[in-house]
């Protein structure tokens, strides 16, 4: 009987543990905000940031005559923690208190050099907050991204901007400027190629506004991957598109595919390259050992894969559904798990191209295109969520 | 007797005075000309000796030469004549399938026209053939199909008798369309080659 009394005690106790457990993974974090001064840029940005980053919710209250005027707890029952922030004269100083223990845990100043700056300033701000929850560190909201944009028939300009299109500035125009493509992890630096009387490859100093002549190609040159100071290039040397490695320092060029059909959108990936090619007769993913020379098919799953990306085991693919010359055609994302083999769809309808994985893999960025106009979408990998950001343009390609 | 030899040399004189005549003529205008050097003027010098150095050399005593000189006139180094070589290859458009870039058998008979242009034409020029593409689908594939497509056209054109040298191919993938409505219709006039005449 004794016995039995305190299975039963023990079984109610690890019941209500369980309980706990479960509330407290569904509940996020509740943050509310207090300002001395801010802009509705500023207030719009800091909650758009919350809901990308996923891991906490956040309040815009109201306004406080200064950053240490006494704290009334009593009013933010229900919430962790309170960030008061005061935005003025191009500085940003954030103050955030834990609402438990009432202790201050962040303060911070961020300084810009121009106004038209501040959404990077609220990504950092918000990679901050993010960190001091204890959450897994989001860089990627932190990092620039480069697009070329359609402007006209053989007119494309390059724009950069931040990860939510809040921030943009026209970086070059004139002519046909395509796939411009990040030079660095600094991200001072890109490639692009200007469609010239033959394609030409440039490098553009995004420090110093000057570009440098790198090579030139007849009928196509684009850069694809970047890996140190090697270069994944689609080249058509001799009319024929195949894809080349070719290294900065040395200047030499080493071709690295061979079939006489379409050789695309390289990749360096683990020992090699991963690329598209139609060798089978319609697109495919495959991959290449740079050591041996073997080729090998990498997705069994589908048909017509028309670009890759791919972070450790995860293979991310945007592959086309339908095949009307007549009618709108589907282009949806399917992330392939190379180790477990499934895959995992990850948009449903219209057309999702040109997925590129965030460096730590948590994140994917790709390009949804809606009859003239283009959105970049963020698609939050553990998250299952996906944000969008409308560009009144088509986008033609981007690098991140 | 002496009256009629007298008239007969001032007859004979004013003959050769007039047939002398026509030379001052031709001389004066020459001076004037060369008193009012312009561009034209200018240019013809270098146009006699391009177009007139063999037929100079040749033309006067050999006939097959004079039929050669004959067909140099056809030469397309008058501007006029590139710019009607010009004219004819903007017309032509070949159109290929979705996903495709294999010259279909309604559009040989374009092709074949394009061959016929470029070998009727004499002289040197550069034909750039260009490849297009619909709006469907990544731009880095649409680039290498666009390029494929100029590549397949290239190729049945030096089938066709076309000097190599004269053609050169480039891609815009979708960068290039020559209807932005998004409709069927617009798709598949998008997906073409375009033949340009290189400066």
């Amino acid at each position: 009987m004794r016995i039995v009394l305190l299975f039963l005690i023990a079984v109610f106790l690890n019941a209500q543990n369980l309980e706990i457990t479960k509330y407290v993974t569904n509940e996020k974090p509740k943050i509310a905000v207090e300002y001395v001064h801010s802009t509705k840029g500023i207030n719009q940005l800091l909650k758009i940031d919350s809901k990308l980053i996923s891991n906490y919710k956040l309040d815009i209250n109201n306004t406080i005559s200064s950053l240490t005027q006494p704290v009334n707890f009593d009013k933010y029952q229900g919430y962790n923690y309170l960030l008061r922030i005061n935005y003025k004269n191009k500085i940003l100083t954030a103050l955030m208190y834990n609402l438990i223990n009432k202790k201050p845990v962040l303060y911070k100043k961020y300084t810009i050099p121009s106004y038209k700056v501040y959404p990077f300033m609220i990504h950092f701000l918000s990679y901050d907050i993010n960190n001091k929850l204890g959450f897994k560190p989001v860089k990627w909201l932190t990092k620039k991204i480069v697009y070329s944009v359609h402007i006209g028939p053989k007119e494309n300009s390059i724009f950069i901007a931040d990860i939510t299109l809040h921030y943009r500035k026209r970086l070059i125009s004139g002519g046909l400027n395509i796939f411009p493509k990040w030079a660095n992890n600094q991200q001072s630096a890109i490639y692009y190629t200007k469609l010239e009387n033959q394609p030409v490859l440039y490098k553009y100093n995004l420090f110093t506004a000057q570009k440098k002549r790198i090579l030139s190609s007849p009928g196509m040159l684009v850069v694809s991957d970047v890996k140190g100071d090697n270069l994944l290039l689609t080249l058509a040397i001799n009319d024929q598109p195949d894809i080349y490695e070719y290294n900065k320092l040395t200047k030499s060029l080493k071709r690295l595919t061979t079939y006489p059909g379409i050789d695309v959108n390289g990749q360096f990936y683990q020992n090699g390259i991963i690329f598209i090619s139609d060798r089978l007769g319609y697109p495919n993913v495959y991959y290449k050992n740079l050591s041996t020379g073997s080729v090998s098919k990498v997705l069994y799953q589908g048909k017509n894969h028309i670009s890759v990306t791919a972070h450790n085991d995860n293979i991310v693919v945007s592959s086309r559904e339908t095949n009307k010359a007549f009618g709108n055609n589907t282009f949806n994302l399917l992330l392939v798990n190379k180790n477990r083999d499934f895959v995992k769809r990850l948009t449903f309808g219209g057309k999702n191209i040109m997925p590129v994985f965030s460096k730590d893999g948590s994140t994917i960025l790709f390009i949804k295109d809606y009859k003239f106009n283009s959105k970049l979408g963020i698609l939050r990998l553990d998250k299952n969520k996906i944000f969008y950001f409308k560009i009144n343009r088509e986008m033609q390609s981007f690098s991140y | 007797m002496k009256r009629k030899l007298l008239l007969a040399v001032s007859i004979l004189a004013v003959f050769v005075g007039c047939g002398q005549q026509p030379e001052l003529n031709v001389n004066a205008e020459q001076n004037k000309t060369e008193n009012n050097v312009t561009k034209p003027e200018v240019q013809q010098p270098k146009a006699v000796e391009v177009n007139n150095t063999k037929p100079q050399e040749t033309d006067l005593t050999d006939n097959t030469n004079v039929e050669v000189t004959s067909n140099s006139i056809n030469v397309p180094q008058n501007p006029q004549d590139n710019q009607q070589l010009a004219k004819s290859l903007s017309k032509e458009i070949v159109h290929f399938d979705f996903d495709k870039y294999n010259i279909r058998n309604d559009q040989m008979p374009i092709v074949q026209e394009v061959a016929n242009l470029l070998k009727d034409t004499k002289g040197n020029f550069t034909v750039r053939i260009e490849g297009n593409c619909d709006e469907w689908g990544s731009d880095e594939y649409n680039y290498a199909l666009g390029l494929k497509r100029a590549k397949t056209v290239k190729q049945a054109l030096i089938d066709l008798g076309v000097d190599a040298n004269k053609l050169t191919i480039i891609s815009y993938g979708k960068s290039n369309p020559v209807c932005t409505a998004h409709t069927k219709t617009c798709w598949a006039k998008n997906r073409r080659d375009n033949f340009t005449l290189l400066p």
